[in-house]
């Protein structure tokens, strides 16, 4: 019961984050949108502009063709008053009240008047008439639904358009090198602490403790530069990208395969273990120390028990708990530095995927990116919550 | 009211002191954060305050070489590189005293009189239509420089420039040559207020005459007729001012007879292109050399030591700014919502459980990026800004479990019996208890803000006049062999994070037996 309620509380507390997040990120990618696609607009009307202009059309017979939506589309208001006064021109062209204008002057203002109906199409179109908060809304309802549409420049390095699968394939990358990088961390990260803690004080424990304070302050896409300036450009035992396209000779041959996939990734998950293997052994090593003290401990001790087994039967078990969550904060911590290394490895992760979208300045690619950042990080944090209430007794015994 | 007892503060500020002084690392730390300080002070008296906010297109960046090492790399490399050098001229003369100079040994003149009336004619003839300059330049280094800068002064009239190039004796087939190269390169100079920088680095000009009279005489035929043929010889592959420091030879143009040391003469004719120049303007020729200061340059030959030191100035600007605030913020949400307990509480944990589980990383990035759109600039505090309102919540926990215990403590009890009020409590009582604790999470909360803000410049995301680490390493990742541009911003991160840590791990040591144990 205790871990049923445990439960239905987190996934709550979860899902509230994540339409909080989404909330906020809609809100600012709605007053881009509105940035960009007022850019587009812009260039489409310029555009029609350009082209009758080069056809020599007179713009008041076009301006006769659409003449019914002129009245149909005065009802948004941004528009209302230009729309409805170029009707009223239209019906006095009409019924010839303008004899005393010039064929160039009424020219000029059909031009103007069909130039603000298409760009009021145009709006419309890109449900620019709507309230805001409709529009925020929807940006929430599509990020839900995965519904990203496609990209607006070309990404080769996901082999596809459409932003979705984009994503998904990205990710994929992302987890794939990162989780790899912290499984080595989190067991370098359990046995140094160990070893650390069994013997405080010693150079091994104040060695790696002080590599854990220095790690702790180091850019983990400086070090990667670092690594491959000295694995690729010094002693060329590094391809220098963590990616390249597979050679048709080893496809199917999954031996062959795994080695090239090793021999690319071995120097960015080698960044990712440099930069976090300290920290993690450093409050393994804490926590275990603070274990250590408790009166269980010196029972185990007392009674016999052979220091292996107290150190790894009871201590582990009892550490394991807020071993899982420094565990968490340390993921979270170090995968904001691992996604940006991509950039540097030229893996085509998650970070990669920010870095072009950023350069290209692709709105919809950012919008998918983020999103999708956030529910992988609302979705972690919830399974780690769901061991850390297995692992923890007192949550399972709580009601 | 509540009144600060400054004895006291004294006196727990020397007792902290002595314990502080024990911890060797703590010790390091403030040595190191005394360094910083003073790096970040100093270039406000040193150097001129554009290299900061027009760090880009600063225009003193056009005298420096690009991609050059450091200078002290020539201690330890075998091969020297040349250092930066502004030569003036050893000698100004009229052109008119050039001419008579030439008429008279052209006609064989030795009579003293009649030299002198030749003078006389040749200056009421010519006096102020043009000056000839003379410079020399020892040449002592293996790695020349591939620019040369003639720099102009301010002129008021346009002027026809004319360089003349005479290189050093240099041993050919056994015997010693020495090539001289007239006109090397012919400008003219409009008037312009400010210097005129005249890059020979990419001048075809250059080149051809170098072709004609120096490579085409002493190259291997066959070496010269390939280069010619892959179109190896024109100043956009290689820098005419390299190949003229190349000793001739076969392969001299990639090299390989190593350069010719001695001193190249250099003589530039100033002419006034219509009417007269009263005064010669003043010019300069500039090598830029081929390494540079105490850090080496970019490859916009942007003074990295500079840059180094400018950006110190920001890092500590966002390390100390967000500390304070975050610090801050976290402590008084983490005390009222303690001290209000009930609903007020509830509310205000709820609120920041919520802002703590949102993942800082994707919303910094789309703020930065939405900021960048919409009006059109990033600066640090915009970073600064949208990282503080997202990071205070984690601090705000602890803090309120911290005060949570102290409010039960029985000294908190008597102060509320005898009739203390709840702001002289969280005053007097609460907050000095947790002044410690602030302390070490001020310290410890530096690096983060320094780290993420290099992590955004290096996505792009930077505010894009003024220099920070983050964006040097992001503009050198695509020059990974220029060692020195990389190492250094990212060491300075690495030194800073590690004052702080230093000295947050020295304070955390101190405090934390009394108060994380609560």
């Amino acid at each position: 019961m205790g871990y049923g309620r445990y439960l239905a509380f987190r996934a709550l507390n979860s899902l509230i984050v994540l339409l909080v997040a989404l909330l906020i990120a809609s809100l600012a990618f709605n007053a881009l949108a509105e940035k960009t696609i007022e850019a587009i607009i812009n260039d489409k009307v310029n555009q029609v502009r350009q082209q009758l202009a080069q056809r020599h059309v007179e713009f008041i017979n076009v301006l006769k063709g659409v003449k019914p939506r002129l009245l149909e589309w005065n009802i948004t208001a941004k528009y209302k008053d230009k729309l409805w006064n170029c009707y009223l021109f239209l019906e006095d062209y009409e019924n010839g009240k303008l004899g005393n204008m010039s064929k160039d002057d009424i020219n000029g203002v059909a031009e103007q008047c069909y130039l603000s109906y298409i760009k009021m199409r145009e709006e419309i179109s890109w449900g620019l008439n709507l309230p805001g908060y409709v529009r925020i809304m929807l940006y929430v309802w599509k990020s839900l639904t995965l519904d990203f549409g496609e990209a607006r420049m070309k990404y080769p390095q996901f082999g596809t358009n459409e932003i979705r699968t984009m994503v998904l394939i990205a990710m994929g990358r992302t987890a794939l090198l990162f989780t790899t990088a912290y499984m080595i961390n989190v067991a370098i990260a359990i046995l140094l602490g160990l070893q650390m803690a069994r013997k405080v004080g010693s150079p091994l424990d104040r060695g790696v403790s002080i590599v854990a304070m220095i790690s702790a302050s180091l850019p983990m896409f400086w070090v990667g530069m670092l690594l491959i300036y000295v694995f690729t450009y010094q002693l060329h035992i590094y391809p220098g990208v963590a990616m390249e396209p597979m050679p048709a000779s080893i496809k199917g041959n999954i031996l062959e395969e795994l080695k090239w996939w090793l021999w690319h990734l071995y120097v960015p998950i080698l960044t990712i273990v440099l930069v976090g293997f300290g920290g993690g052994a450093y409050s393994t090593r804490n926590l275990v120390i603070s274990i250590m003290q408790e009166d269980f401990v010196t029972t185990a001790r007392a009674k016999g028990v052979p220091e292996r087994k107290v150190i790894y039967g009871h201590v582990l078990k009892a550490a394991s708990p807020p071993i899982v969550t420094s565990i968490s904060l340390g993921f979270i911590g170090t995968f904001f530095g691992a996604i940006i290394s991509e950039v540097v490895f030229q893996w085509p992760g998650m970070g990669s995927l920010y870095y072009l979208a950023l350069s290209n300045a692709d709105v919809p690619v950012l919008m998918a990116n983020t999103f999708m950042f956030v529910f992988l990080f609302v979705l972690v944090k919830f399974l780690l919550e769901i061991v850390y209430g297995v692992l923890d007794p007192r949550i399972k015994a709580s009601r | 009211m509540i009144r600060i007892d400054w004895n006291e503060v004294k006196k727990k500020t020397r007792e902290f002191w002595s314990e502080y002084r024990r911890f060797k690392i703590g010790l390091i730390g403030l040595g190191l954060l005394v360094i910083l300080v003073f790096m970040a002070i100093i270039p406000s008296f040193i150097f001129p305050p554009a290299t900061y906010y027009n760090w880009n297109n600063y225009p003193g960046w056009e005298y420096n070489p690009r991609l050059a090492p450091p200078e002290w790399v020539n201690l330890f490399s075998a091969k020297k590189y040349t250092p930066p050098k502004t030569i003036e001229p050893i000698k100004v003369e009229g052109l008119w005293q050039y001419y008579a100079e030439v008429y008279i040994k052209l006609n064989n003149i030795t009579d003293e009189n009649l030299k002198k009336q030749v003078y006389e004619v040749f200056k009421q003839q010519m006096a102020g239509k043009g000056y000839v300059y003379y410079y020399e330049y020892d040449f002592k280094w293996d790695i020349p420089s591939n620019d040369l800068i003639i720099i102009v002064g301010n002129v008021s009239t346009t002027i026809k420039l004319t360089l003349g190039i005479q290189r050093p004796p240099s041993p050919y087939n056994g015997k010693l040559v020495s090539v001289s190269l007239y006109p090397a390169f012919t400008t003219t100079v409009t008037p312009t207020i400010g210097n005129v920088l005249i890059h020979l680095a990419n001048s075809n000009q250059l080149m051809q005459v170098l072709v004609k009279d120096y490579i085409s005489k002493y190259e291997n035929p066959e070496i010269f007729k390939n280069a010619t043929e892959n179109n190896i010889l024109s100043a956009n592959v290689l820098s005419p001012v390299t190949l003229l420091f190349y000793a001739p030879g076969p392969g001299m143009i990639y090299g390989e007879q190593g350069v010719t040391k001695g001193v190249y003469k250099f003589n530039i004719t100033v002419e006034a292109a219509n009417g007269t120049l009263e005064n010669p303007p003043v010019i300069k020729i500039r090598i830029p050399g081929s390494c540079y200061g105490l850090l080496g340059t970019d490859f916009r030959g942007r003074d990295i030591f500079v840059g180094i030191l400018w950006g110190s100035r920001v890092a500590l600007m966002i390390g100390i700014t967000y500390a304070i605030s975050v610090v801050l913020i976290g402590l008084i949400y983490g005390v009222v919502s303690a001290y209000a307990g009930g609903l007020v509480d509830e509310v205000m944990q709820r609120i920041n459980e919520v802002l703590y589980s949102i993942p800082l990383l994707p919303f910094l990035i789309l703020f930065a990026y939405t900021i960048r759109q919409l009006y059109g600039t990033l600066s640090v505090w915009h970073i600064i800004g949208v990282l503080i309102i997202f990071a205070w919540t984690g601090l705000a926990i602890v803090v309120r479990s911290m005060a949570l215990q102290i409010k039960e403590q029985p000294f908190v009890e008597a102060a509320r019996a005898i009739g203390a009020g709840g702001r002289r409590i969280v005053f007097k009582h609460i907050l000095p208890q947790l002044m410690p604790y602030a302390f070490a999470s001020m310290a410890l909360a530096v690096p983060g803000a320094i780290l993420i803000e290099a992590g955004l410049s290096f996505l792009g995301l930077s505010d894009p006049n003024i220099p920070t680490w983050g964006k040097m390493i992001y503009e050198a990742q695509n020059s990974l062999s220029s060692w020195w541009w990389v190492l250094s911003p990212g060491l300075m991160i690495a030194i800073t994070g590690m004052a702080f840590v230093f000295i947050g791990n020295a304070l955390d040591t101190i405090l934390n037996p009394r108060l994380r144990r609560l």
